[in-house]
């Protein structure tokens, strides 16, 4: 059977990208505005940087508590959640171990109204000993109910960067043993100007979007404590209880690499090949890992990585650099997921561009990806497996 | 605009076989294929045979190698997407608008011509029954498979049994020329007359439970519901979507129950029902449990009702979360091309349902206090 195929693979590359204004406050701040002139939707992310908080097992979970605190509000009797619901504002907080996020999405002429809800949720923080423990209550359930890929993801981040490694989530006793003002100094050492972007993005005017968000981040002072240096990376195998699965992961940076991108593009690729197989990866994260693997069985994605010929490669290469493509299509193309991957990237990267990822993934030719594929291999990589026991 | 095209393809002159349904969006930027195979009553080892049909079907037709199929679809979408729901199998994929010819040949040949080769249905008959399906997945899916000593002629036998043309319904959206997707599919398809296996099935085996999935329990307060299905989906919104939800004054604040709970529209044989799913590491005290839904549901008001519509809105114009509804275990519905698609194909295979996402949407909207506490009645009442 003969089909024509001419076309199919750059499809999705003729992208267009939304006009941008990134300024970088001089207190240390930065704030990008995007118009994404046919979005229907706003999005207003906050992301304010683990540096100089990073975890560490005394306050192992600090940072996730605090997310859940502050995102109740600072009125008691109106949860913030209901009232923004009530608005049509949606709010979400995300604790990364780089970062917390906090994300709003609302319809595009409701801009003012998130960053109020924003200067709320960051207004320093006024918590009882009472309301710590309850909230640890709740988030013990939240613990009990993580999923297996994420456990087999925790235990090979502990095994590739050691003490660098600690989940965000978080460790119960450690977060029951937090006062008041563990949390409110945690709060202000967090929310630095240095550690702060904001990224505004939606079908808005550049210029008003950037003056607004430069007048919220003028609100905040001080400066971020001595950040922590990140530990060695080390190979390793991860065996990991309670979680049922197996898989591997490469340490990576960020997507203006091409080491980078080779590995997504294998991961993407290797993924495609196993029926319920995942990917993490935190974009554009300095310190990072790709994990590819299955938590339906837990044996074959290690094996089938290392048997693979040259042919295999070949064919990986294709597919997984057409799910690559998509993916960044994918997050370019709608106000949350362009939002969120500037977040990430211009924390640890403030001088970031778009042209930096595009030339990245235009590096990466088969010979690039073949030398990459390399870091997948028993020897080179983390594996991690778990018995569901 | 969109064009919204149905025909039903006859093969012979008696009675209507395969259905197509062609949408046209111009600005898709692909097309999206979906094709539902509505599936008859299916013993342990029928079961079995779809679930490795289920996996081996895009490892290689006659005309395709996995690898091209895998190479194609992921060039515009996602790899094909085969799900297994207790009233049906979907396919889906994603071509490039301007390649209608190689999507229909590409469906043609997983629909007729798939190779379900030796030994991979060796090796999923070995896998398959020791995999470790999510618990969210698992407390959809009612099928219990037998697949000791599986043959591969029992596969073949329900492939040639199920994909017949009399039980499919393809629907496709793309931005390509009004009629051409219609034209193009019914043409490629006109000659799909598979070989009739004739009724007899495959009824030794026994009815084997799936491997236990891991972490906390979790339980489904299902129940039909005997309301139109606009109101049912709004309740959805109104019972277990946000933190403002019934579930999470009811399930989360005050029994302390669960920290997870989510309502959803759920296809059932009789109609559509609502359900309430929600994890939890504690015994669950159920008469207790119910009485306090019933009270809450009592208690909704207008501001209920402006909520559950606010967050519909949300779903639907703002893409802040996927849509409460669940055609399949394999997870929720979203407002891509892709499931409204899918979404499509579903309704006209099951009949008397909105035939877009959108027609559910404007049926939900004219929703009011009196319908949606209604609805809320109907299902706690069943409980």
């Amino acid at each position: 059977m003969t089909l024509a195929l001419i076309g199919l693979v750059g499809a999705i590359a003729a992208q267009q990208h939304a006009p941008q204004l990134r300024t970088n406050l001089p207190s240390g701040a930065i704030v990008l505005a995007e118009n994404m002139a046919a979005a229907k939707s706003l999005s207003v992310q906050l992301f304010a940087s683990s540096r100089g908080v990073e975890e560490i097992p005394a306050r192992h979970g600090w940072r996730h508590l605090l997310e859940h605190l502050i995102l109740k509000g600072r009125d008691p009797k109106s949860p913030l959640d209901i009232r923004s619901e009530a608005k049509g504002i949606f709010v979400q907080g995300r604790t990364f171990r780089h970062a917390m996020q906090l994300e709003l999405t609302a319809k595009p002429e409701q801009l003012d109204q998130c960053l109020d809800i924003l200067r709320e949720v960051t207004r320093p923080l006024s918590v009882s000993t009472e309301e710590i423990a309850r909230e640890v209550e709740v988030m013990r359930e939240e613990i009990a109910l993580t999923e297996d890929s994420l456990k087999l993801g925790m235990g090979a981040w502990n095994t590739a960067y050691g003490r660098s490694g600690l989940d965000p989530q978080g460790n119960l006793e450690a977060m029951a043993k937090a006062t008041p003002d563990d949390l409110t100094n945690l709060m202000s050492q967090q929310f630095t100007p240095k550690n702060l972007v904001l990224v505004i993005s939606g079908p808005v005017d550049v210029n008003t979007s950037t003056a607004k968000g430069a007048a919220f981040l003028s609100g905040f002072h001080g400066e971020p404590a001595e950040p922590m240096s990140p530990a060695d990376v080390l190979p390793g195998r991860a065996e990991v209880d309670g979680a049922f699965g197996e898989g591997r992961a490469i340490p990576v940076t960020d997507l203006t690499e091409e080491q980078t991108v080779a590995v997504l593009i294998g991961a993407f690729g290797i993924a495609a090949r196993v029926p319920g197989a995942f990917v993490s990866y935190t974009p554009a994260m300095k310190n990072g890992l790709v994990i590819v693997g299955q938590t339906e069985a837990n044996g074959g994605v290690g094996r089938m990585i290392d048997d693979f010929t040259d042919s295999d490669l070949g064919q990986v290469y294709a597919v997984g650099n057409n799910l690559y493509r998509r993916w960044i299509a994918s997050q370019f193309t709608s106000p949350s997921g362009s939002a969120a991957l500037w977040g990430h990237m211009l924390l640890d990267r403030p001088m970031g561009r778009l042209d930096d990822i595009r030339a990245a993934q235009g590096r990466v030719t088969f010979d690039v990806f073949r030398r990459e594929f390399g870091r997948f291999r028993r020897d080179k990589a983390v594996t991690f497996v778990g018995s569901g026991r | 605009m969109n064009a919204f095209l149905l025909a039903v393809v006859l093969t012979g002159a008696q009675e209507p076989a395969l259905k197509i349904i062609e949408s046209v969006e111009p600005d898709a930027g692909r097309t999206s294929v979906q094709a539902v195979i509505k599936l008859p009553p299916m013993s342990p080892r029928e079961w079995a045979a779809l679930l490795i049909i289920k996996d081996a079907l895009a490892d290689g037709t006659q005309g395709y190698t996995g690898y091209d199929i895998l190479n194609y679809a992921t060039a515009a979408g996602d790899p094909v997407r085969i799900s297994l729901a207790p009233d049906h199998m979907r396919i889906g994929f994603a071509m490039p608008s301007s390649n209608l010819s190689l999507a229909s040949d590409i469906l043609k040949e997983l629909l007729d011509k798939a190779y379900l080769h030796e030994d991979k249905v060796k090796t999923f008959a070995e896998e398959i029954p020791f995999r470790r399906i999510g618990a969210w997945e698992a407390i959809h899916a009612p099928w219990q498979p037998d697949f000791s000593a599986f043959r591969r002629a029992e596969v073949l036998s329900v492939y040639r049994r199920v994909f017949q043309p009399s039980r499919t319904t393809i629907a496709i959206t793309g931005s390509f020329a009004k009629g051409a997707a219609q034209k193009e599919f019914e043409e490629r398809l006109s000659d799909w007359k598979p070989e009739d296996p004739g009724r007899r099935r495959i009824m030794e085996g026994k009815a084997k439970p799936l491997p236990a999935p891991g972490g906390p329990p979790l339980t489904n307060l299902k129940a039909t519901v005997d309301r139109p299905v606009g109101e049912t989906f709004l309740c959805a919104y109104a019972l277990g979507f946000g933190k403002g939800s019934a579930a999470f004054r009811v399930v989360r604040e005050q029994l302390r129950l669960s920290y997870r709970q989510e309502a959803m529209l759920i296809p059932g044989e009789n109609g559509w029902q609502l359900g309430l799913v929600f994890a939890h590491s504690g015994a669950v005290d159920r008469l207790k449990l119910v009485e306090a839904l019933k009270a809450d549901i009592e208690a909704w008001n207008e501001e209920t009702l402006a909520r559950a519509k606010g967050m519909m809105a949300g779903t639907f114009d703002l893409k802040f979360g996927a849509l409460p509804i669940l055609l399949n275990p394999n997870g929720w519905l979203s407002t891509s091309l892709e499931d409204r698609t899918y979404w499509q194909a579903h309704a006209a295979m099951k009949g008397g349902t909105p035939t877009t996402l959108e027609a559910l949407r404007s049926a939900a909207e004219q929703t009011d206090l009196e319908g949606l506490r209604a609805a809320g009645k109907a299902w706690v009442e069943k409980l």
